[in-house]
């Protein structure tokens, strides 16, 4: 038998419709919401969704890798844009893009709201590498776009996290991306108690940042 | 703020929306073409086999088929070991009071923890400790329960595809004085 120490080693079976749907699931589940609302005259959200919705501003809003179907009954004029094929087989009006920049070519300043909730596509970089993604979004949105932007502070990586203090990272990280044209309106990070769970928010990310396009 | 659609009536959901952790090393396996093992896994169990453990308390959280066998009630073990990914969530101080409490049961702790969880307080800073974090996590584990403690580490910058879900990464063998 085959031992290994990183998924590169690996070759991934051909990929069928249900094994590209378990693993899309495993990664998007907030695609939970959607299944629970899709067969309800209720749409299930997160608390932090209602503060999303609290917050949009009049216009085109733009939704990527968050698997954001689920607010389809919430939000007018809704993008909803993913990077898995197989988000057209149950939701047939989503973009699919291959690579980010290809959001900004489709879309150019066009977003009046533009959301990424803990997308796991955008884990496991550091500071430069989020700012690289964000500089992508940011091609689609337009001057005075709001950014809802959410993620986990235990899948950013590498840090010290013995040695520096968790808060002045992440403020640390709200002002880079402010450098790229954004001005952080709010921003809000909860740590876990220390109770075994990961944090307070492990759906939607429990560093969450409210910028706005000023460029 | 614009007054959004309401096509329908919004139910907030408090529940957390995980649920795979328990099986998550059986549902990978599944994504691939080949059979295969974890290199940390089998580098748990030559630990065992060559120590000449025989009686193995394990506290985990998810499904890990290891080799050896294990026993079920703590006082009898002659090896801890732990893979139970909580134990990394707690704060620092529980957590090494958590390993003196095991060595007082027995006194071979063999404990891996999740680097991406340590600190998940954000509470618990020591600028003393090493710049490089793997570094620093051996330190203050040495540092704060004041024995030598061997590192079956690999060294490595994690980009989510390590499997450090299925076994925590920093791994530590630890004996009472």
């Amino acid at each position: 038998m085959k031992i290994i120490k990183h998924y590169s080693e690996l070759q991934k079976k051909k990929i069928d419709l249900k094994s590209s749907y378990i693993r899309y699931r495993t990664g998007k589940i907030k695609h939970e919401l959607w299944l629970k609302s899709r067969k309800s005259n209720e749409t299930y959200i997160t608390q932090y969704d209602e503060y999303i919705l609290e917050n949009l501003q009049a216009g085109n809003t733009g939704i990527f890798g968050s698997a954001g179907y689920f607010l389809e009954d919430c939000i007018d004029n809704l993008t909803v844009i993913e990077q898995e094929e197989i988000v057209k087989t149950f939701y047939p009006k989503a973009t699919i893009v291959k690579t980010r920049d290809q959001i900004g070519n489709l879309f150019p300043n066009h977003f009046d709201n533009f959301i990424v909730t803990n997308n796991r596509a955008d884990l496991w970089v550091d500071e430069r590498g989020l700012c690289k993604h964000i500089n992508e979004y940011k091609k689609a949105m337009k001057n005075g776009c709001l950014f809802f932007y959410s993620m986990r502070d235990t899948q950013f990586t590498p840090w010290n996290r013995l040695k520096f203090n968790h808060y002045e990272i992440f403020i640390a990280l709200a002002k880079k991306i402010e450098q790229l044209g954004f001005e952080c309106l709010e921003s809000q990070m909860d740590f876990a108690n220390g109770d075994g769970n990961e944090n307070p928010d492990t759906t939607n990310g429990n560093i969450k940042y409210l910028f706005k396009c000023t460029e | 703020m614009v007054e959004v659609l309401k096509k329908k009536n919004r139910v907030i959901e408090h529940k957390s929306l995980y649920k795979w952790h328990k099986t998550w090393d059986r549902l990978q396996k599944s994504f691939f073409l080949e059979k295969y093992e974890l290199y940390e896994k089998i580098k748990i169990e030559n630990f065992v086999r060559e120590h000449g453990f025989q009686k193995i308390f394990h506290i985990k959280d998810n499904y890990i088929n290891f080799s050896f066998d294990t026993v079920s009630d703590i006082n009898k073990a002659d090896l801890i070991l732990v893979t139970d990914q909580v134990f990394s969530r707690s704060t620092c101080s529980q957590i090494i009071q958590n390993i003196v409490d095991l060595l007082e049961k027995c006194p071979c702790v063999f404990v891996c923890l999740n680097r991406h969880y340590l600190n998940i307080t954000g509470t618990d800073t020591d600028e003393s400790l090493p710049d490089d974090y793997e570094q620093a996590i051996h330190t203050w584990l040495e540092k704060s329960l004041g024995v030598s403690i061997e590192n079956y580490s690999q060294k490595f910058i994690d980009d989510g595809k390590y499997f450090t879900w299925v076994l925590p990464d920093q791994k530590f063998y630890i004996r009472k004085k």
